[in-house]
């Protein structure tokens, strides 16, 4: 209990996921969709929890970010610099990363004939 | 069908937000519908705007922690994400990141309760985030009709309210259809604008 003082990881009224970046589509959410990029044979050479998320993250829709934070069992924001450590060292990519913040007009159409064909 | 290449962008995601009193049938909501059995995702927020009484018996005073529920579908590398909102608004209310990029929104009501939704629907309001009134109906009985309904909820329109079975799959498609339909407007509206 007393190991928290001084060292109060969040002061503010609510924690932004990742650090605030000025390009804020590169910015890490909650519903962002990770993917990874590291070969297969780069898994063993990394710590166990990365390894976890790479697996999660291996496939081509990719994984959102609280769906690993619930597999890990970690808090979003932990979560979210924990991807934002694995974009850095280039062993996964995330949806704001391909900068599409345009009319979304065309996605949500999309989800709309899938849904309605369920 | 393509094989997966590991360069390739992962797919794109529709956040919607399920929101609702405490019971209002959130869980139940978002499990008749996504293909994974809904997950439990924690955030720590801190507690500065609830009152002194909140705080009493609290062990930590600083932070609270808050859990949403996180289900998804899948339609080829798109995904449709839902989020259902902690059972204390005032908990969320303060956290920006849960309503930031939802496209749209369910409001669960309680008819018992229907003023318990009325926080939640002036949030919608305020942050300009589509949504629609879902009435749980269990078994498709209601007491109350859509118009009666809109009308108690004052600022509603009758068009705005859905009867559902948050237990049937078919049920939920359609609230989410009707949910999209207003993301739809509200983005062409913004292209165009």
């Amino acid at each position: 209990m007393a190991s928290h003082r001084g060292v109060r990881p969040f002061t503010w009224t609510a924690p932004r996921l990742a650090a605030p970046s000025a390009e804020d589509g590169r910015r890490i959410t909650m519903q962002t969709l990770i993917r990874t990029t590291a070969p297969p044979d780069r898994l063993a050479s990394v710590p166990e929890k990365w390894q976890t998320v790479l697996r999660l993250a291996d496939r081509p829709t990719g994984i959102a970010v609280a769906e690993i934070a619930a597999n890990l069992r970690l808090k979003l924001t932990p979560t979210a610099a924990l991807v934002a450590e694995l974009e850095n060292r280039a062993l996964v990519t995330h949806q704001g990363l391909v900068g599409d913040n345009g009319p979304d007009t065309e996605l949500l159409l999309r989800i709309r004939t899938g849904l309605e064909n369920l | 069908m393509k094989t997966s290449d590991h360069r390739d962008p992962p797919g794109q995601s529709v956040k919607i937000l399920v929101a609702g009193g405490f019971g209002a049938g959130k869980t139940t909501l978002i499990g008749a519908i996504s293909e994974i059995t809904p997950l439990r995702t924690e955030e720590r927020l801190s507690q500065l705007s609830t009152t002194v009484d909140d705080l009493a018996g609290t062990p930590d005073k600083d932070t609270t922690t808050v859990a949403m529920d996180f289900g998804r579908i899948t339609f080829g590398t798109d995904v449709l994400m839902l989020f259902g909102t902690p059972g204390q608004d005032r908990f969320w209310f303060m956290w920006p990141d849960l309503v930031e990029g939802a496209k749209g929104a369910i409001v669960l009501v309680d008819t018992r309760r229907l003023e318990a939704s009325f926080p939640a629907l002036d949030f919608f309001e305020e942050k300009g985030v589509p949504y629609i009134v879902a009435v749980n109906c269990f078994h498709r009985r209601q007491d109350f009709n859509r118009s009666q309904i809109a009308a108690a909820l004052k600022t509603v329109d009758e068009d705005d309210v859905v009867m559902i079975d948050a237990r049937e799959r078919a049920s939920v498609r359609d609230a989410l259809l009707a949910v999209l339909d207003r993301a739809i407007s509200r983005s062409r509206a913004a292209t165009t604008a």
